[in-house]
């Protein structure tokens, strides 16, 4: 091989592409290893193409605004990474290098191509590379920011709820306060919490060993903890504050810390103590109130008496006087209506106080209804009310205070004839719904706005259009029997489709499914007052203060046929029951000296006082009194005022058990 | 990029220099993508910085996209514009009918992605060029700072808003006085561009520069500046 062969040969295949081109860029010379890499001949290229026709689009821009004036202006240029079409379309990411010479007066360019494939691959790559770190990067900014944001907001939230969060390092023993909570306590500085020791001086005293009992509790039973505790504000007043939290544990079991919030509670606590406050005189005002209307019921009670008795004895002497006749028959019906409203009114008032109690048995409720319905006969013919009554076809036994059924049934039939007006229809329905009897009452009355049905069984909710009417009152009749039903485990609802649109009030109570005793102890009951006639002539004597009450009855007594004592006090009754020896001692427990036990049992003590009927009368019908009166050694006991038909119905008894003497 | 121009203007007129928003040394954080989405941005910015330094109409002279933009602050603001040089200008790029841009939208559409893909390549190539003439390290860097966008989001965004905009409408509306600075064999600009341009404006004179390139005043600055003198002695 000779020189220039060397020389040829090394260009030509030189490995990198060579080109010697005009200044415009016009090619003049090319060797192998280029045209080989484009794909041209050299014919295709020489004196025909400039080079940067060759690159793409791109490259050609490159070339214009970059290569081309700084190959002007400095003569070189290197490594600047262009692409170039080959000719069959594919495109070669290349690295040239290129200078610019002078010979003579022809200025040329030359330039060395190196294929930059791998190069332009990593680079790719690191692009990539470099794409998805700022991605990342903007991912974890984001992230960040949503953090932060979401950690304002939680502050925000934990600010305005009064909480904070703490956390203790169980194993650095290491107290930790969120800035809340530090804001909250008014302790930025951690001297007061760094530790559980400074953290548990600013717990009131009071409070701090339960506090540290409920987290040693927690953490022994990895169960979550709530304490309330006060703690020393920086401006050393006390904040109640609720901890709620849980501790954490390492896979062993060994408790790391402890995590949880610590609110302030001190309003909740004041508005909570303002509202016990509040509800504690709301309940004495309600006991009072309920005190109040037994004292007056009884108040009321206590006149009545006498005029009843009195009355009694006028019905007894036949007068053909019209006058008198008409007198009393007046007063007799306005002593009634009377007499039914304190009761009710005493009644409603000892269920509201919780003092009455049923004397339950299983009742056929036939008898029941039969007995209401004679009741308010009266009532529905002088409001020319046609009243329907639909029995069941079976007996239905149900275990209750026979008196009370028929007064609720009396008191619903009573209501839908004072509310309905003249000429109307009331429905009585009694039937049996699976374990239930059920008692209806229809009327065709004024009937209720819906948002009155639901208070309508309160007292004194009566409806104020109501009140208009001659037959306004306070609503306790419903009171009443809603206590009464309630009382029998029952339920009470009342229906209506609004005003004039009558109204419906449905019963139900529990059924007995063994009724066995219901029919001998009707019996019995019956044979008490079947004929009171028998207890006809028994030596009564009547202790009591109040010389009307007294004395009006020892008139009916008498009148009745039994020889009659009076005594107004303990002592003087004594006396007289030693000397008049009497069968029966009407014994008020209330009287000014001794009181009716100390009485009872000064009787029973002697040798002639063993045998003697004692009935005691009381004013409250507790049960605590009966109780005491049994103990003092009474036989019965009687509710003050006295109802003659139950004092004879006593007195009946008390024949009896005479007689066995 | 103008040294070669400044000295022989610089003593008799005041010669005020800056850099596109988002380029050479401007301040990168004022770049408004939504501002800058159009070249009317730019625009806007001339009219302000005219305004900044000057109470009397002034001779705008603008390269390539800048010449463009110097032409629809000129629509704009016609009263402050005494005069404008265009260097290599091109209302658009993409051939449309008989319009001859020089480039099809797939040319336009490659060579974004070329940009888009060869970040690296635009803006990091030049380091290696400035160190290839170490006698001149002041011009390398001059240029680097040019013409290198560096951040690649704006440097994309940018050669979308340039290669895709299309201110032909802009040109009949601009009676400010024109020179067209056009280069016989210009890549980015041809010849028909700036035919059409003179053709469309009412006040427009064009002088074809013997050149290859783009930047005229760079590679060919004496015959660059002779043109311009001798357009200005009118005015």
């Amino acid at each position: 091989m000779n020189s220039t062969l060397d020389l040829a040969y090394l260009f030509e295949h030189a490995p990198c592409g060579l080109v010697t081109a005009q200044t415009d860029g016009t090619i003049l010379r090319a060797n192998a290893t280029f045209c080989g890499w484009l794909g041209y001949s050299l014919d295709e290229i020489v004196d025909k193409r400039k080079i940067q026709e060759l690159f793409t689009i791109g490259g050609r821009f490159f070339h214009h605004t970059h290569w081309a004036p700084l190959l002007q202006l400095q003569g070189s240029v290197s490594e600047v990474q262009i692409d170039i079409k080959a000719k069959n379309g594919s495109v070669l990411p290349m690295l040239i290098n290129g200078s610019r010479h002078q010979q003579g007066e022809i200025r040329f360019d030359q330039l060395a191509f190196f294929l930059a494939t791998e190069r332009k691959n990593y680079e790719r790559e690191l692009i990539t590379a470099r794409k998805s770190v700022e991605e990342s990067l903007a991912s974890l900014r984001t992230t960040q920011e949503k953090l932060q944001e979401s950690r304002d907001m939680l502050g925000i939230a934990l600010r305005s709820a009064r909480m904070g969060v703490w956390s203790q390092n169980l194993i650095a023993d290491q107290i930790w306060w969120s800035p809340e909570l530090q804001q909250l306590i008014g302790h930025s500085d951690n001297e007061y919490w760094e530790s559980s020791q400074a953290f548990y001086q600013i717990i009131h005293p009071d409070d701090r060993s339960q506090f540290i009992a409920e987290i040693e509790k927690a953490i022994e039973s990895k169960s979550d903890y709530n304490v309330q505790f006060r703690i020393r504000h920086k401006n050393d007043s006390w904040l109640t504050m609720e901890t709620r939290g849980h501790a954490t544990y390492t896979d062993e079991d060994q408790a790391l810390s402890i995590v949880g919030i610590i609110m302030d509670i001190s309003d909740r606590k004041a508005a909570e103590e303002q509202l016990n406050a509040l509800n504690q005189q709301l309940s004495i005002a309600d006991r009072r109130k309920d005190e109040f209307l037994a004292t007056l019921g009884h108040e009321l009670r206590n006149p009545l008496a006498p005029i009843c008795n009195v009355l009694e004895i006028m019905r007894a002497k036949e007068t053909d006087d019209t006058f008198m006749h008409w007198s009393r028959d007046m007063i007799e019906r306005h002593v009634s209506q009377l007499t039914h409203l304190v009761d009710d009114l005493l009644e409603a008032s000892r269920i509201s106080q919780g003092r009455l109690s049923l004397r339950t048995e299983p009742i056929n409720i036939d008898d029941a209804v039969q007995n209401a319905v004679e009741s308010v006969q009266d009532l529905m013919k002088s409001s020319e009310h046609n009243l329907t009554v639909n029995k069941p076809q079976h007996p239905i036994i149900i275990d209750a205070d026979a008196t009370r059924i028929t007064q609720i049934i009396v008191n619903l039939l009573t209501n839908a004839g004072k509310y309905t007006p003249k000429g109307g229809d009331i429905l009585l329905n009694v039937f049996k719904q699976e374990n239930q009897a059920i008692v209806s009452v229809k009327d065709t009355g004024i009937g209720i706005p819906a948002e009155q049905l639901t208070n309508v069984f309160n007292m004194f909710s009566q409806l104020t259009p109501a009140l208009d009417k001659a037959q306004g009152g306070l609503g306790i009749g419903l009171s009443l029997v809603h206590g009464l039903v309630k009382l029998h485990g029952g339920n009470i609802v009342a229906l209506s489709d609004g005003e004039n649109q009558g109204s419906e009030f449905i019963v139900s109570l529990p059924i007995v499914t063994n009724p066995q005793e219901a029919l001998p102890k009707g019996e019995r009951a019956e044979d008490g007052q079947k004929d009171p006639n028998i207890a006809n002539h028994l030596r009564i004597l009547i202790i009591e203060d109040n010389v009307d009450a007294a004395e009006s009855l020892s008139f009916l007594l008498e009148f009745n046929g039994h020889t009659t004592r009076v005594a107004y006090d303990g002592a003087s009754g004594l006396s007289a029951a030693e000397e008049f020896r009497p069968n029966v001692v009407l014994l008020d427990i209330g009287l000014p000296d001794l009181n009716g036990y100390q009485v009872a049992g000064k009787i029973r003590e002697t040798s002639w006082g063993k045998d003697i009927f004692l009935i005691a009368a009381t004013g409250w019908g507790q049960d605590k009194d009966k109780a005491l009166a049994q103990g003092a050694g009474f036989d019965r006991h009687l509710v003050k005022p006295i109802d003659y038909s139950e004092l004879t119905a006593l007195l009946s008894i008390a024949v009896l058990t005479t007689a066995n003497d | 990029m103008w040294r070669y121009l400044t000295p022989s203007f610089k003593q008799r007129f005041k010669v005020v220099l800056f850099d596109l928003v988002g380029s050479g040394r401007s301040d990168l954080s004022a770049y408004d993508f939504k501002k800058y989405a159009s070249l009317q941005g730019y625009a806007e910015d001339l009219i302000e910085i005219i305004d900044a330094v000057s109470d009397q109409p002034v001779i705008f002279i603008g390269h390539s996209v800048s010449a463009t933009i110097g032409l629809l602050a000129s629509v704009t603001a016609p009263d402050k514009f005494r005069c404008q040089i265009m260097i290599g200008p091109s209302p658009c790029y993409i051939n449309d009918g008989e319009y001859i841009g020089g480039f099809t939208r797939d040319d336009i559409e490659e060579l974004c992605d070329t940009i888009d893909s060869n970040y690296l390549g635009w803006s990091s190539t030049m380091a290696p060029a400035i160190m290839g003439s170490p006698e001149k390290p002041e011009l390398g860097e001059e240029l680097t700072n040019s013409f290198c966008r560096t951040d690649p989001e704006i440097a994309k965004h940018f050669a979308r808003v340039t290669f895709l905009s299309d201110h032909r409408d802009a040109l009949v509306l601009s009676h400010t006085p024109t020179l067209i600075l056009q280069c016989s064999d210009d890549f980015i600009a041809p010849c028909t561009v700036g035919q059409y341009m003179k053709r469309a404006m009412p006040k427009a004179e064009i002088c074809i520069i013997d050149n290859v390139g783009h930047c005229p005043h760079l590679s060919a600055p004496d015959a660059s500046t002779q043109a311009i003198e001798n357009y200005l002695k009118n005015y």
